[in-house]
């Protein structure tokens, strides 16, 4: 029911659109430098502001319209949004917004989301990987309101030095790590990206990837985590019998970051983590490249987040924001992603096979075709459900 | 000789004790290449620093964190003088009760009134605000500055403004004479702690600052938030923190009384 | 000298910027987190009021995630003053009884920590604890702990502990001393001309008279942990949590203000609590409210 609701609306939108007509793009490239200027809000590390901070000069320089970047966090951003619309406000203080799956909800349902499908009047989303990720971030519904922009990418990093012979598939991982006592972790999933994104690819594989593609997360889905799965264990068996033999059983690394700690210090041999984080510890001389290996087990783990970016309800330079959306979504901006910024797939097709193979080989680069083999999508709601149970289910356990 | 090993033993477990943390964060902010595996860096440079100054976070931190701090100071001053003057020099009844109820918003942790904060100012449109971080730092700042001026007044004798009034001189002439130079180690006290309050303040700020301000102590929280631990520019930010804490300390030690440190540390 | 009504007037006038600053700043958020946390007030702008105590059935709930969170700040922040308060007691001894050459540097280097923020104090012990990490390795290496025992992020909140010591072992040592120097030197002598050793003298004549400076400063250093978010953020692990945690966990990663609003009256009661009892020992320290 509530799919049809949203069908609906969408086509009520389309329609919308195409009887007030599409403008042309040569008339919002104009209008946008009326416009003069765009506040764009991001989040991230600390790295990714000084990226995002250089990228927007680099807009600067091409449009001869100014941004204002501003980082926060993505609380904060939609925070921001709602009091201001709460306020009455007629102007909201931001023009794009650069946010993910979960808190895009949160925006979308207390309205603040500029309902126009700009992902069918931005030239360059026509190019994004995957049809399907104008429609949906992490499986919720965006009406072709959200941009995709950055496609972070979980794998499995493992030390090449203690390690020949890493479990080639989620199946055999449990065997590998009942061998392995003490040298598997993964990420307190509250904390950070890496361990829920792990999660929700072991929901999905045990339970079958059908069942969650396009689906809603309903209560009778997160009771079947309780239940027997076809591979013979409940999600919550499977997570505990994993806990018995990993690293410091009942504690997680609080966090990306303090998981590769443990890798880095030689004392985890195996997790799944972020290309990005590594590509950042590998250049920050943190940890030794000869150690970093990192391969997709079989089938898959979920691709993303592709976080992305939306414009607010009120914002003051809404042609601007396209332009500006559609400059990130640009084969230049996003193969800067990949080669200076590293551990990042682009968004867009066409830009890969540029990619010197100089980057390539880095050890903190997966071939992308390993990733694409099995594209599975993460399930945004039933990650967060999952997220909050595991904390009863798991840890204290 | 057993005296003199037993003073040396203690000494330099207290010394090693509070320094040797210190000296950690030193590695990592001259560290340029520091593998997990090995005991010490093993590239030294400046690179986190230069880093930190190109992408314009040091400077605007420095900039935000080292003015706030004294408004802060001049504000709570203007606040707590009157008062601590009331306070430390009359008598009257519920005199003890204002005393004890500046206590507590250092006891009552920010986290707690800072939900509420942020809810008042998310409806005043004052997030991201900087006289809204200056007000929320004058929370925890007041009270230091008015217990040390309080003391301050309360160590003055009753007699000597009574003398200096029938000498003759105007109320503005004892006020310069004799208060302003009485109760100038007090203030002094008060400064110097409340700065230190502002300079710290971390969480009332985390909450009301973003995304526009912030100061040093946000800043190192964005390189240590658990989503990411990046010790080495986060410790590039704290070396530039340590360094005025310990001029601190340093200042208390040589100007300030030691009956008004007693004020101090209650954060 | 009794004030007069035009008297009170002026007095009252003097502290009306202070009354006025805390009613806006301080009192308020307080009474708004009290309505919401009965439902009376919405603080996330969001949503119908109307009067219900689920919040506090959710925060009473046995063996649910707040009555563990209240427990583990509660013992975790005990166990640290209380080591705070032996390690305190020895080192203002330390200070007070003993001169030697160099003292004025070890005075001002020991209340370093005081000044450095919490902030920073809890990421460098996150380096030396974390696995691999100094403290951590050198342990290993006595055959104390584990290769691979984690000191931070763990069920026992270790590390919250060694980073809450480190930072407010410096503030009770101030008040400590402060205590010392208050007892008459007269009494001390007394003791020790009657044959008393030194520690059957700090055990007798001297603990006894520092007794409510040790436990006001003890109930002032509990309450500053307890309620503190830096270190338990950075040291803490996945469960359980700190209350300063949940609170901020709630609030800001899912909205759930009603039920952050009540650990926060939690705190604050917490604090009247503890701000009372330390006026009263205070008071009584004074005798009959002379002030030292």
């Amino acid at each position: 029911m509530k799919k049809v609701l949203f069908a609906l609306v969408f086509v009520v939108l389309v329609s919308m659109v195409l009887a007030a007509g599409i403008p042309s793009w040569d008339e919002v490239v104009a209008k946008a430098k009326k416009e003069g200027k765009v506040v764009w809000y991001g989040y991230g590390a600390e790295w990714d502001k000084m990226f995002y901070k250089s990228l927007a000069k680099e807009f600067e320089k091409e449009y001869g319209i100014k941004v204002e970047y501003v980082h926060g966090s993505w609380f904060d951003a939609i925070q921001k949004l709602i009091a201001e619309k709460k306020a009455g406000k007629k102007v909201s203080s931001f023009d794009l917004v650069f946010t993910w799956s979960v808190p895009f909800k949160q925006a979308w349902d207390a309205g603040v989301v500029w309902k126009y499908p700009i992902a069918y009047v931005v030239p360059n989303a026509r190019n994004v990987v995957d049809a399907g990720l104008l429609e949906y971030t992490d499986m919720i519904p965006t009406h072709g309101t959200f941009l995709p922009f950055v496609w972070w990418q979980v794998a499995f990093l493992y030390n090449k030095e203690k390690v020949k012979d890493p479990p080639k598939s989620l199946d055999d991982l449990l065997d590998w790590v009942k061998k392995h006592p003490g040298r598997f972790t993964y990420s307190d999933p509250n904390k950070g990206g890496s361990g829920h994104t792990f999660l929700i690819t072991i929901i999905e594989w045990l339970y079958g990837y059908d069942k969650y593609y396009g689906a809603e997360c309903t209560e009778d889905v997160v009771k079947s985590w309780y239940k027997k799965s076809p591979k013979g264990y409940s999600l919550w068996e499977y997570l505990n019998e994993l806990e018995k033999y990993m690293y410091q059983p009942g504690t997680y690394p609080a966090g990306n970051s303090a998981a590769m700690e443990l890798f880095a210090r030689g004392i985890v041999w195996l997790e799944p983590q972020w290309l990005d984080v590594t590509a950042e510890w590998v250049k920050e001389g943190r940890v030794d490249p000869n150690i970093v290996g990192m391969y997709i087990p079989e089938p898959t783990i979920d691709a993303g987040g592709f976080d992305g970016l939306f414009i607010p309800a009120k914002a003051p330079h809404k042609y601007a924001a396209m332009v500006l959306a559609n400059f990130l979504l640009s084969k230049k901006v996003q193969k800067d992603l990949v080669v200076k910024r590293g551990g990042i797939y682009p968004v867009v097709k066409g830009v890969w096979e540029e990619i010197p193979e100089s980057v390539k080989n880095q050890p903190y680069y997966v071939p992308l075709e390993e990733v694409t083999k099995n594209l599975w999508f993460r399930h945004g709601e039933c990650m967060e459900k999952a997220m909050k149970l595991w904390v009863d289910e798991v840890v204290r356990k | 000789m057993k005296r003199k090993t037993w003073i040396f033993l203690m000494s330099t477990l207290i010394i090693f004790g509070v320094v040797f943390p210190i000296i950690v964060i030193f590695f990592w902010a001259f560290s340029e290449r520091w593998y997990g595996t090995s005991l010490l860096p093993s590239k030294w440079g400046l690179k986190w620093f230069k880093v930190l100054l190109e992408g314009g976070d040091l400077g605007k931190s420095i900039y935000l964190s080292f003015t706030i701090a004294p408004l802060v100071v001049l504000f709570s001053a203007l606040i707590s003088i009157p008062a601590a003057y009331v306070v430390g020099t009359k008598s009257f009844k519920g005199k003890r009760l204002v005393e004890n109820l500046v206590l507590i918003p250092l006891i009552v942790p920010p986290i707690a009134s800072g939900i509420g904060l942020l809810s008042m100012y998310t409806n005043w449109g004052m997030i991201g605000s900087y006289w809204g971080v200056v007000l929320v730092h004058m929370i925890g700042g007041i009270p230091y500055m008015f217990r040390s001026v309080a003391a301050a007044f309360e160590s003055i004798d009753p007699a000597l403004e009574e003398a200096s009034r029938t000498l003759g001189a105007t109320r503005l002439q004892t006020m310069l004479k004799v208060y302003v130079p009485l109760v100038s180690p007090g203030v002094l006290a008060g400064s110097i702690f409340t700065f230190a309050w502002s300079l710290n303040e971390f969480v009332l700020t985390l909450l009301v600052g973003l995304p526009n301000i912030t100061t040093l102590p946000v800043q190192i929280f964005h390189y240590v938030g658990g989503y990411y631990i990046a010790p080495a520019p986060a410790s590039a930010l704290s070396v530039v923190l340590i360094i005025p804490s310990i001029l601190i300390v340093l200042l208390m030690e040589r100007f300030v009384k030691i009956e008004y440190t007693a004020g101090a540390g209650l954060k | 000298m009794e004030a007069g009504k035009f008297e009170r007037l002026k007095l009252f006038l003097y502290m009306l910027p202070l009354i006025g600053f805390y009613s806006v700043m301080f009192i308020t958020p307080i009474v708004l987190i009290f309505l919401q946390s009965l439902g009376l007030y919405s603080l996330g702008h969001m949503g119908e009021t109307h009067f219900t105590l689920e919040y506090y059935k959710k925060f009473f709930e046995l063996g649910g995630t707040y009555m563990h969170a209240l427990w583990f700040s509660t013992w975790n922040s005990a166990v640290a003053a209380l080591i705070i308060a032996v390690l305190a007691y020895l080192m203002a001894l330390f200070f007070h009884f003993i001169e030697f050459k160099g003292k004025k540097i070890v005075t001002a280097i020991y209340k370093i920590p005081l000044f450095i923020p919490y902030l920073i104090s809890a990421f460098a012990w996150w380096t030396l604890l974390t696995p691999g990490g100094y403290i951590q390795r050198f342990l290993a290496w006595l055959g104390i702990i584990g290769e691979t025992t984690q000191l931070v992020n763990d069920k026992f909140g270790i590390g919250i502990i060694v980073a809450n010591v480190w930072i407010n072992l410096p503030y009770m040592v101030v008040l400590l001393v402060g205590a010392l120097k208050m007892i008459d030197p007269s009494i001390i002598e007394a003791s020790r001309t009657l044959g008393a050793g030194f520690w059957s003298t700090v055990k007798n004549v001297i603990f006894p008279l520092t007794i409510p400076s040790f436990i006001a400063g003890s109930l002032l250093v509990f309450i500053g942990m307890f309620g503190a978010f830096s270190v338990p953020f950075i040291l803490g692990g996945s469960w359980p949590k700190y209350m300063s945690i949940t609170i901020y966990e709630d609030v800001v990663d899912r909205g759930e203000w009603g039920v952050g609003s009540v650990q926060a009256v939690v705190y604050m009661i917490a604090a009247v609590l503890i701000a009372y009892l330390y006026t009263k020992i205070m008071r009584g320290m004074r005798g009959g409210g002379e002030r030292a």
